[in-house]
């Protein structure tokens, strides 16, 4: 095997090794090394997955006991969730029957109901669905009548959501409490880079013959989790979202020219950027064999100069790292915000970004105004009723 | 081997506030603790006297009792517990860190150990006899328990019970101090004065709170697992008579299903277990008002065949 350079963080070394070679690292981890594996591991949410990954090499035989114990733990969870996610799925698919247009399932929904194993052990966040912009409304309705509520009630905020965002306010079981955000397209209406979902919808796969549930293209799926690691600001997941990103690669990226389709798929949806990224940190963190004429490519498709190319990798790589004590300090707290803020304005230009923030800072306290306002008014009507009551 | 105790003769408190490091194992877990703060250090190592002080480059948790940065540091300090790197609690003021350190491992043990069903239970033991005490808060679990810890029953647990999931479900004892509350404290101490206690916490949010140390015999033999045989309900009520009452099993596995901390993670092998162990158990409801008759009534159960 010819011995790829890593440019990987040297605080994490350990764990990516053992991801990216389990067989060969696995033979010389010491106790102490198994030690901060596990640690960070659990930090990035990864406990569950680096179980499946020794599982599927045939290596947890390896593992001492004291640690198997802890994957297993993690592995528990994951189990829970898949099989929890399962039976959402099927609930949703039987609700959103009477819509006409295909519904979709995005990221881990997909990966879990279409049993892509080499995706198995991930933790889950919530379940995400795309649909027809048409199909939206009635949607809604069927969702809200089988018990999924909206969670963000107030005014601005339902029609801050309906206005600008890519899916509809997140509903929420009432019973269940399992979180369902319903989406019409992938990035934000307002967000700087559009994508056309139409052209997502032509590429669609159904996942089974009976039911009317789909997913997108692998390369989309790929094209979705790169967008969604890399222009979205929050980065609190950013290592184990990576760690889809490569799984997907390494299974989807089967010869030379699917190199070429991913690319020319992400300038065809606007997706250069974040495709340009995610492909340069699975081949410096994760050793994915990208050729250097895709990267290229992408760079140039993408438009991205040489300065902000060198402070973008900067921060990238700062905030990809696992929020642990070992990798966390002052700089990468402040890269992550500083893509925090980034991700915003991504999202939406300042005219719309200053109003957001601003309505946010204050809402609060206009909301806190109107309720006394309510409160003395109904103190007033009491105080009529008594009148009328005391003057008869 | 060593253990906790003669590192605390050892340890003479100079260095206020340097960071210090304790690998302990507690039941099945080795737990790795960093304090910063000497008087809360050695308020934690001498309610764990007993247990066994290990070295080793792995542990299960990494615990630290760390002061905030900031004002809080210096002006009414505070104290914060972080396992790698994660908060689970808001801060608490210094003088509670010993009953912030206990909830932080519980927190741990909870979230974490999916290798048990864990219930909301003390666990006792007696003649090779074992009872499950579930209970939910303030229904005087703890007095019953640290009373019949005094009075010779083998301490399992006070809080945590781990049941592990095996086909013949077996009580993995953890043995953590007894956690007295309020009035209790005095009601234990005035009749077992011979009883080790840790100092009191004033005022946290479940009022005083003090820890009963767990006797020597039952911290050595705390790897030896052992097979439940009653599942009894205790409720202290005033002025009421004591009484043990046969409970529906069904009743009792949905009120423990109610008290588990990870039913919901287990999912079907928790729900096997859970069964399993109802269906071994002679289950009951226990009410008491006079700590000496329960005591004997208890003890009398052990006899029993």
């Amino acid at each position: 095997m010819t011995r790829v350079k890593l440019k990987s963080p040297e605080t994490i070394v350990d764990l990516l090794m053992l991801l990216i070679t389990p067989e060969i690292v696995i033979k010389r981890l010491t106790k102490y090394q198994w030690d901060l594996i596990v640690r960070q591991a659990r930090s990035a949410g990864m406990l569950g997955r680096l179980h499946t990954i020794l599982y599927q090499n045939q290596l947890l035989d390896l593992v001492p006991i004291v640690v198997i114990k802890h994957l297993r733990w993690g592995k528990v969870v994951t189990q829970r969730h898949t099989e929890l996610v399962n039976f959402e799925v099927a609930e949703i698919n039987k609700v959103l029957n009477p819509i006409s247009g295909p519904i979709i399932l995005l990221k881990g929904a997909a990966y879990s109901y279409c049993k892509m194993s080499f995706l198995d052990g991930r933790l889950f966040s919530d379940i995400d669905i795309l649909l027809k912009k048409e199909d939206i409304e009635e949607a809604e309705k069927l969702l809200n009548l089988n018990g999924w509520l909206a969670t963000h009630l107030s005014n601005y905020d339902q029609s801050y959501y309906r206005s600008w965002m890519h899916e509809i306010p997140p509903l929420k079981h009432g019973l269940r409490q399992t979180e369902l955000d319903v989406h019409h397209a992938i990035l934000p209406l307002s967000a700087r880079v559009k994508v056309d979902s139409g052209l997502l919808f032509q590429k669609i796969t159904p996942v089974t013959k009976e039911t009317s549930l789909f997913r997108l293209s692998d390369n989309d799926m790929l094209l979705h989790s790169m967008s969604h690691l890399f222009f979205d600001g929050e980065f609190k997941r950013g290592f184990r979202d990576l760690e889809d990103i490569r799984s997907l690669l390494l299974n989807f990226i089967t010869s030379d020219k699917s190199w070429y389709d991913l690319t020319n798929r992400a300038l065809e949806l606007g997706l250069s950027n974040p495709c340009f990224y995610a492909l340069l940190f699975s081949r410096d963190w994760y050793s994915i064999d990208v050729p250097k004429s895709i990267l290229m490519q992408l760079k140039s498709d993408s438009n991205i100069g040489l300065l902000r190319y060198l402070w973008m990798r900067y921060l990238f790589s700062q905030a990809l790292l696992p929020l642990h004590p070992t990798t966390k300090n002052s700089i990468n707290t402040i890269a992550r915000y500083c893509l925090y803020i980034r991700g915003h304005f991504l999202r939406m230009p300042l005219k719309l970004l200053i109003p957001h923030l601003l309505y946010k800072i204050f809402l609060p306290l206009v909301d806190n105004f109107k309720e006394n306002k309510k409160i003395s008014n109904d103190a007033g009507i009491i105080n009529i009723l008594k009148n009328i009551k005391n003057n008869h | 081997m060593q253990v906790v105790g003669e590192k605390i003769l050892k340890s003479q408190i100079k260095d206020q506030f340097s960071v210090k490091n304790y690998l302990i194992t507690i039941g099945p877990f080795s737990v790795f603790i960093s304090c910063d703060h000497a008087h809360l250090h050695s308020s934690i190592l001498s309610l764990y006297r007993y247990f066994p002080l290990t070295t080793g480059d792995f542990s299960d948790f990494r615990l630290n009792m760390i002061r905030p940065r900031g004002l809080r540091r210096w002006i009414r300090p505070q104290i914060n517990f972080s396992v790698d790197g994660f908060i689970p609690f808001k801060p608490l003021p210094k003088d509670q860190g010993l009953a912030l350190f206990e909830w932080g491992l519980n927190w741990c043990i909870t979230n974490y150990c999916h290798e048990y069903l864990i219930i909301h239970a003390a666990v006792v033991e007696k003649n090779g006899k074992t009872i499950i005490l579930p209970a939910p808060p303030g229904a005087g679990k703890s007095t019953l328990c640290a009373a019949l810890v005094c009075e010779g029953w083998r301490l399992l647990s006070d809080e945590l019970a781990l049941i592990s999931l095996d086909s013949s479900p077996l009580i993995v004892p953890l043995c953590r101090p007894v956690c007295l509350k309020n009035r209790s404290i005095n009601i234990i101490k005035e009749k077992y004065p011979h009883a080790e206690f840790g100092p009191i916490c004033r005022d946290t949010s479940k009022g005083d709170v003090a820890h009963m140390l767990a006797p020597q015999n039952s911290v050595d033999k705390m790897l030896i697992y052992s097979n439940p045989r009653w599942i009894v309900f205790p409720r202290y009520s005033p002025a009421s008579k004591t009484l043990l009452s046969q409970r529906s099993k069904a009743q009792t596995f949905f009120e423990i299903a109610r008290q588990s901390f990870n039913f919901h993670v287990l999912g079907e092998s928790g729900f096997d277990v859970l069964k399993e162990i109802v269906d071994e158990c002679s289950c009951y409801d226990f009410q008491y008002s006079n700590l000496n008759e329960a005591i004997d009534c208890l003890n009398t159960l052990s006899l029993k065949e």
